[in-house]
């Protein structure tokens, strides 16, 4: 039997380059939907926006936000998936996905979600005085397997107005013996940041992370990073 | 509109015993159309349909303006129900003043005795929009947005449908609630950009611009969908461009 738990408690990378607000915002897209049974789900979200910034021509700035939800589960005793997106500025998107299988593992039920969320950005001109381009690009991601589970994960993404960044959390239950939650859950980042300096010199700066649990867990993590890229 | 033939086709256990069919018993079809104004611009419509058999309703809406803005809505409706002790269908549809409103309300149960049944519903809208508008500093702003929401299902059996839907001046909103067994699956596409309109190198050219430059671009689409279980599913969707 196993018994094995593990508990992955806070992780938090605030990385403070630089700010800019940039852009507008296009078409408010929202949707929700909420799917309960004893069945078989299948979910797929993709979304992909992209923000060009002239101010003037030595300044220009392109920022990208890429996000897709793949959501899957086969026949289950009680079986829940809800999820929302909103772009009205950015992206904004919550999912619980709530899974039982009768059984173990070898006799059915199985989950299976992942989610990724990037934001890509390149600036001309706004390093500081150098004409030289500033460049971020910033990937999150998780990854879910069943079989008895209840998550939730939470993704927000700014790329205009407000301070670009972006911001994703992970909530996997499993905490006490006889909780939902089975095996294997990823949640990780990878970052890589280039900017011009005064003089025309550049920083280069990258961070890749994974968290990985195995087994009956509890899993928490957040992830954020804020763009402070200005003139 | 709405056409209903009634016809069952009974399965026995032999496979030997072919079919027997085209009864046509206990059917009612109460259909009102109303054309509100003959220039087009407001229709509208509704009819509730029981049967025991087959039925069929096909209905396909298309509106496009011309010159600035551009403002398209589409609908389609294709609902076919075979084989069923029981099938219902109630549909409201109005057009008044280029907003587009429906209500669709269909109940099914198959009779699972019989090894032939059915359904298949598939219900789309889709709005567009396209704008040039003059703004300060010289400049043309251009905005163009397109969406497409939809639900089908292929069933046996679902046991009721409900969507609530309306599309006015390039936004549009659909609502649904399902719940049964079968399969179905629900899709929500939506893309727009943005630019800067010029004529010549010049701005201030709405409605004549002649070059254009982008500014922003995004694309989303929603795919979700369950297979031959027991389901509740609830679903909003709404595609509203801010400049319109």
């Amino acid at each position: 039997m196993n018994t094995r738990r593990v508990a992955i408690i806070g992780a938090m990378i605030a990385i403070l380059t630089l700010i800019s607000a940039i852009g507008s915002v296009n078409a408010d897209v929202s949707f929700s939907y909420n799917f309960t049974g004893n069945c078989d789900i299948k979910a797929n979200d993709n979304y992909k926006g992209e923000v060009i910034s002239y101010e003037a021509k030595a300044k220009s700035s392109i920022n990208e936000v890429q996000y897709s939800f793949n959501a899957l589960g086969t026949n289950s005793t009680n079986s829940s998936l809800y999820h929302s997106l909103d772009t009205v500025k950015g992206l904004e998107t919550n999912s619980i996905f709530n899974y039982a299988a009768k059984g173990n593992s070898t006799e059915g039920g199985v989950m299976d979600m992942t989610e990724n969320i990037g934001l890509t950005s390149i600036y001309s001109g706004y390093a500081s005085k150098s004409n030289e381009a500033s460049y971020e690009e910033v990937n999150a991601y998780s990854k879910l397997a069943g079989t008895n589970m209840l998550t939730a994960t939470a993704a927000k993404v700014g790329i205009a107005d407000d301070p670009v960044g972006l911001q994703y959390k992970i909530y996997a239950d499993g905490q006490t013996e006889g909780a939902w939650a089975n095996g294997k859950v990823s949640a990780g980042v990878s970052m890589y940041i280039a900017n011009g300096s005064d003089r025309g010199l550049w920083s280069k700066w990258s961070y890749e992370e994974e968290s990985t649990a195995s087994g009956s867990f509890e899993f928490y993590k957040i992830i954020a990073y804020t763009s402070k890229i200005m003139n | 509109m709405c056409n209903v033939q009634l016809e069952y086709i009974i399965g026995g256990e032999n496979e030997k015993m072919k079919k027997i069919a085209l009864l046509v018993i206990a059917a009612i079809l109460l259909s009102l159309a109303t054309v509100s104004s003959a220039s087009g611009s407001s229709v509208r419509y509704s009819y509730s349909a029981d049967t025991t058999g087959r039925m069929t309703v096909d209905e396909n809406y298309r509106f496009n303006t011309h010159g600035n803005p551009i403002v398209g809505s589409r609908y389609s409706l294709d609902l076919t129900a075979r084989n069923s002790r029981a099938a219902s269908c109630i549909h409201d549809f109005s057009v008044e003043d280029r907003e587009v409103n429906t209500v669709t309300d269909v109940i099914y149960a198959s009779n699972t005795s019989k090894w032939i049944r059915g359904l298949n519903i598939e219900e789309k809208s889709g709005a567009s929009v396209i704008i040039e508008e003059n703004v300060p500093e010289n400049k043309t702003f251009v905005g163009c947005s397109e969406s497409t929401i939809g639900f089908s299902a292929r069933v046996d059996s679902l046991r009721r449908f409900s969507s609530v839907g309306r599309i006015n001046n390039g936004s549009q909103t659909y609502d649904i609630t399902t719940m049964g067994k079968g399969n179905f699956d629900a899709n929500l596409y939506a893309a727009s950009s943005e630019g800067e309109g010029l004529k010549d190198g010049e701005g201030c050219c709405a409605g004549s611009c002649n070059e254009y430059v982008l500014r922003s671009i995004e694309q989303i689409s929603s795919h979700v969908g369950g297979r031959f279980g027991d389901f509740n599913f609830t679903a909003l969707y709404n595609v509203t461009p801010p400049w319109t």
